[in-house]
């Protein structure tokens, strides 16, 4: 394990660097925003840490939910978006309202798959793009385009929540599996994935460490993983530096069954980024068994 | 007399009468062959050149850092970054800042250290901002052209008492050039809305652009144009040397010039006529200082759908 060399002093870094609204900030001291705190707190779940900073992150966390059901990025942003699929992924935890998580979730639709769109791609004779399109993913903010990051972690979100048994009147099942589709569809043409782009002006486009494990991780189970993407994640992890990249694609890897090379250099340097803890601890959980993205669904 | 000028001149005169002279937006070309000691100079030179107020105040460098490099000159260069934290430390600012939020990664000091910046900028740990992580503001944008009537963009962007805006001269597949305005993108919040900002995209990104600059009262910009970018910009192009830094409190006359430069007629494009009338955007309305743009032009390669942007 690159950058922890156990989990505790990851665990001790993870406490000194929650804010005293309970919540954690993307950097170190930076006002509480949802995805480092979801990711946080799933790292103190998978390592059975649920005290005190456990239940204050909670709390911090249940302030976010909106009326709609979803969850605000941070508390300063009037919209829910994207990071509902953490909360979900927390579920059924104490009052996270995850039936209201998962309606919003599976209400929301991205603007690139909408129906003039995708009339607007029929006319113009886009047949590939109109195929991608048509598959319907998860965009990071209403109303803008599906994206890799925000489709496969609702992908796991929504496996979780179905297998964990949390009501919801549409197919589950179905659009998860949409989602998946949508992902495959997305793939670059090395194997692996990037933002979420195959290609810009004719141009290919490479794939980038962090999303092709996130693609991985949402796609274990339900898709055979090819030779060439496991070269190119292994080649992604070669190189890499980040440890939230590396534990992402250390995960996908995992979850397919898949050997993992060694990472490259790492940065240990500060950590600037409450992730680069969080993801990590995350990644040791799951080489112990507890990989908590895809427990309820294991 | 011709018929047509007994409707057209009285409107003219109509119009000169009781406005006060335009005045014209400074900008200037320093020539710069490389990236060598001399920088430092020039660019203490360049805010002296235009008066540039630092004294107690809190200066944003917004440089554009959008991807790992791998040999292409798709990054502001640190040494022209460097040249000028120090010299606005040197013009007594209060605080300066390294400040910027990539559109499609996610890591920002990665990027910055493949970059060279952390060799070249020692303590930058301590001065960086990834204003994608940073804290998100709601700001209403007073007269969009756009479909947005807000933007969350970043608190340390919006606090500044100066945000210098630190572009690097290159072309851009979508938008034809990205230049001082186009890389204000970097201080809309990644955190808010995702890698890529697609917020940005939907409504127009020519639209987007002006909309952004004009959040920003106080900008000072710095073009690197010692090495550009030409052809597939702003990442797949190749390196052309323009042996230049442009300059000027006036973003949109910064851009114009930077577009005579390159071999890019300012009126062609898209987001500078949004922004400025093609009268305000001629060369005649721009104060020109240091070197002449016939001096220091430099066709830049375009892709074939912009060659309609050719001067």
């Amino acid at each position: 394990m690159d950058e922890i060399e156990d989990h505790t002093s990851g665990l001790s870094e993870l406490f000194r660097l929650q804010n005293r609204d309970g919540g954690w900030g993307h950097v170190p001291g930076g006002s509480s925003w949802t995805e480092p705190t979801g990711l946080a707190l799933l790292a103190l779940r998978a390592w059975r840490e649920t005290g005190f900073e456990y239940t204050a992150g909670l709390r911090w966390l249940r302030g976010l939910v909106r009326s709609d059901g979803g969850y605000a990025p941070h508390p300063s942003v009037e919209t829910s978006s994207w990071v509902t699929c953490l909360a979900l992924l927390l579920a059924p935890e104490d009052g996270i309202a995850a039936g209201h998580a998962i309606g919003w979730v599976m209400q929301v639709a991205p603007r690139d798959s909408n129906r003039l769109r995708l009339l607007y791609l029929w006319l113009r004779g886009s047949s590939d793009e109109l195929a991608m399109r048509r598959l319907r993913g998860w965009s990071w903010f209403p109303e803008t385009t599906a994206w890799v990051t925000p489709t496969a972690l609702t992908v796991l979100a929504l496996e979780h929540a179905r297998k964990a048994g949390i009501p919801c009147q549409e197919d589950v099942r179905m659009r998860a599996d949409e989602g998946r589709r949508s992902l495959l569809a997305r793939m670059c043409p090395d194997g692996g994935w990037n933002y979420g782009a195959k290609t810009a002006l004719g141009v290919n486009l490479a794939a980038t460490p962090e999303t092709t494990g996130q693609a991985l991780l949402a796609l274990a189970g339900a898709t055979r993983v090819a030779q060439p993407t496991a070269a190119v994640a292994n080649a992604l992890l070669r190189n890499t530096r980040s440890p939230a990249a590396a534990a992402w694609l250390r995960l996908g890897l995992h979850a397919n069954g898949l050997p993992a090379a060694g990472a490259g250099h790492i940065r240990r340097a500060a950590r600037t980024r409450i992730i680069d803890v969080a993801m990590p601890l995350l990644w040791a959980a799951a080489a112990e068994g507890r990989n908590v993205f895809r427990e309820a669904a294991s | 007399m011709r018929r047509r000028d007994v409707f057209v001149l009285p409107m003219a005169v109509a119009a000169g009468c009781g406005s006060r002279p335009r005045v014209k937006a400074r900008v200037s070309i320093t020539r710069c062959p490389n990236y060598g000691p001399a920088v430092y100079d020039k660019v203490r030179s360049i805010l002296v050149r235009h008066g540039v107020k630092a004294r107690g105040k809190r200066v944003v460098l917004k440089p554009n850092l959008v991807d790992f490099p791998f040999g292409k000159p798709v990054n502001t260069h640190p040494v022209v970054v460097h040249a000028a934290v120090e010299a606005f430390r040197a013009l007594g600012a209060a605080e300066v800042l390294i400040a910027e939020g990539p559109g499609h990664r996610r890591e920002t000091l990665d990027i910055a250290d493949s970059a060279g910046y952390f060799q070249e900028i020692i303590g930058l740990d301590r001065m960086f901002v990834d204003l994608n992580l940073d804290e998100p503001v709601k700001v209403r944008i007073a007269h969009p052209r756009s479909t947005l009537d807000a933007l969350y963009v970043a608190r340390t962007a919006m606090s500044a008492d100066l945000l210098v805006s630190l572009p690097k001269m290159k072309t851009h597949h979508w938008v034809g050039a990205t230049l001082g305005m186009k890389n204000l993108f970097g201080t809309v919040s990644g955190g808010v809305y995702g890698w890529p900002k697609n917020i940005l995209h939907w409504p127009g990104i020519s639209k987007c652009i002006v909309d952004i600059v004009s959040l920003y009262p106080r900008i000072f910009t710095i073009v690197d144009g010692i090495i550009g970018m030409e052809g597939d910009g702003p990442l797949a192009g190749v390196s052309k040397p323009a042996g230049v830094l442009v300059a000027g409190h006036d973003t949109v006359a910064v851009d114009a010039t930077c577009c005579r430069i390159m071999g890019i007629d300012p009126a062609k494009m898209d987001y500078l006529k949004l922004a400025r009338t093609s009268a305000a955007l001629s060369a005649d309305n721009i104060e020109q200082i240091g070197e002449t743009i016939s001096a220091v032009e430099t066709q830049f390669e375009l892709m074939p759908k912009f060659q309609r942007l050719r001067i």
